[in-house]
């Protein structure tokens, strides 16, 4: 595991001295391996397929651009993801159009109602809980909601979603908690399911 | 590490524990401390389910083509920017463009005021013959029935199409720099905010132009008059002659007469007038009517409420399984939203998706826990 690892750190790190030294078929494989995840990044903190799109155009512009100057990273994804976040905030910051958004942990949750019917799923399988809590995770306040994505769907390690979403580690270690503090609910529930589930 | 003090959050955040969750590494050791510490279960198994949700949640993906476009936009923006760089041009001297301009077009509207120029009455067909599009990109839908049609536009606008009306847009145009679409009848738009790509609606001699907002054009063939009616944010008028400065057209600033909710405008097409006029709630379109004094702020409320409402507010039909659905609620705010994306955000709460049949909105659901 360790080594696969390493190797796509090692072959990622080739790609991107390729792509500084001008070569257009790394920057275009590039494109092509990452236009997907970001656009599904993106598309989560701002639901708006034409601005994403214009962002992720600014992003691959920029980076063509301004290559040379650019630092030497064996995580392209990282500093992909780290450059859309700012260009989607630059791009909204004056059409305000995050006001619609509440402000992050400001409001309570939605209570995501595991009322009596959720007792009878004895014969509900971990797939249909699984799907159970996403729909709870897509209820999350935006930032808990992307810190959790940005860790456990993107799989960044913690100090980079903290960079990532220009913050602190601590702060995001607390996004998380806190969002956890609002899923238990149904999470006992599940629990509980889970359990008769899986030993009876 | 001492685990066995570890409560769900302390899992999720132990890089250890993610990668089993997520990977499967480490799989012997996390397995061993679930037999040894057995009153760890129920907190291990809450953090890899949630890991498990994270890591496998639903995916918005951009298809293979527009990935491709929007390679070729890449390339052209990167192509524009080697081209010598242009000083921006500074603030102070930016207004006076702005002032010498605005000069410049009154100065040519009284001018064409004064040689009282007609255009022969200019139709849906006329329109559409008078562009330069190629005609095999055009996406038209036409609505010869007397109900209403939902049509969804790429960019995520929704219109609702009335009894014997027309929409067409170029495909191949549509979203590039503009958005521009073509209407003979009565349509009641939501657009989908983009100031970078103005919304321009042709209807009969008139052109709306929009940034995101919602309003009805009402512009059937054989009127007398066209008319324009706002219900949320700011739209602007011209009449083609206005109009044949293309320059106002692609522009983010909004000129030419300005409409704000609850106004009106009519054109008279024999005369080319246009007359501003508040809306008087009786005369708008029932159904838009309606739409207007309605909030759609949910509170844990039965989902077959919240389209029975949209149902009504819109005037269009949603089919779902009663039997399956009488027991979701859901909490939302979609006041703001066009109907798509209503729609949409509703489905993404209930796990479900949504088709267009017969100008029907149908709802796949599996149903609620």
């Amino acid at each position: 595991m360790g080594d696969l690892k390493k190797d796509l750190e090692n072959e990622e790190y080739v790609l991107w001295l390729r792509f500084k030294s001008g070569d257009s078929n790394a920057f275009s494989q590039i494109y092509s391996r990452y236009v997907g995840i970001l656009y599904n990044y993106g598309y989560h903190i701002l639901p708006d397929t034409f601005l994403v799109q214009d962002a992720i155009q600014d992003l691959f512009a920029d980076l063509w651009r301004t290559r040379q100057n650019l630092s030497d990273t064996s995580s392209i994804k990282y500093y992909l993801f780290r450059s859309l976040r700012r260009k989607i905030h630059r791009l909204t910051e004056d059409e305000q159009l995050f006001d619609s958004f509440p402000e992050a942990d400001q409001i309570a949750s939605i209570p995501c109602t595991p009322s009596d019917e959720t007792l009878q799923i004895e014969s509900e399988t971990m797939d249909e809980q699984i799907h159970t809590l996403q729909r709870a995770l897509l209820s999350l306040p935006p930032r808990q909601a992307e810190a959790i994505r940005l860790r456990f769907y993107d799989g960044f390690e913690l100090h980079e979603v903290a960079n990532i979403m220009q913050m602190n580690e601590q702060s995001v270690r607390n996004l998380i908690q806190r969002s956890i503090r609002k899923l238990r609910l149904s999470f006992n529930l599940l629990m509980i399911l889970y359990l008769i589930y899986n030993f009876f | 590490m001492n685990y066995c003090i570890f409560k769900t959050e302390d899992f999720l955040l132990d890089p250890s524990f993610v990668q089993w969750a997520r990977n499967g590494e480490n799989d012997e050791f996390w397995q061993t401390f679930l037999i040894k510490n057995p009153s760890k279960t129920d907190d291990v198994e809450r953090a890899r389910l949630l890991i498990l949700a994270a890591k496998s949640l639903p995916v918005f993906s951009l298809s293979a083509e527009s990935q491709d476009s929007l390679w070729e936009r890449v390339q052209q923006k990167i192509a524009d920017e080697t081209e010598p760089y242009s000083n921006p041009v500074p603030l102070l001297r930016r207004i006076w463009w702005v002032a010498a301009s605005i000069l410049m077009i009154a100065g040519w509207l009284g001018w064409q005021t004064m040689h009282k120029e007609k255009l022969a009455s200019v139709t849906y067909e006329k329109l559409i013959a008078g562009t330069e599009a190629k005609k095999d990109n055009l996406v038209e839908y036409i609505n010869s029935t007397n109900k209403v049609m939902p049509v969804s536009l790429p960019d995520g606008s929704s219109v609702l199409l009335q009894g014997r009306s027309r929409l067409g847009y170029f495909k191949d145009r549509f979203g590039i720099t503009k958005r521009e679409v073509y209407i003979s009848g009565e349509a009641f738009f939501e657009v989908a905010r983009n100031p970078e790509k103005p919304f321009l609606v042709y209807a009969n001699e008139l052109i709306t132009k929009v940034l995101g907002t919602s309003f009805t054009v009402r512009a059937y063939p054989d009127d007398k008059q066209v008319n324009v009616s706002v219900k949320t944010g700011k739209v602007s008028v011209f009449t083609r002659l206005e109009a044949k400065k293309n320059s106002e057209l692609s522009g983010c600033e909004l000129s030419g007469v300005v409409l704000t909710p609850n106004q009106h405008i009519t054109l008279n097409r024999q005369e080319l007038k246009l007359s501003k006029i508040l809306i008087r709630q009786p005369e708008l379109h029932a159904a838009i009517a309606q739409e207007q004094l309605q909030s759609f702020e949910f509170d844990d409320v039965p989902v077959s409420d919240i389209f029975e409402k949209i149902e009504k507010a819109y005037g269009v039909e949603i089919v779902y399984d009663q039997a399956l659905l009488a027991k979701c609620r859901i909490t939302a705010s979609l006041t703001k939203e066009p109907l798509y994306k209503k729609i949409r955000l509703i489905c993404e709460g209930l796990g479900a998706s949504y088709e267009m049949i017969d100008a029907r909105i149908v709802i796949q659901s599996n149903g609620c826990k």
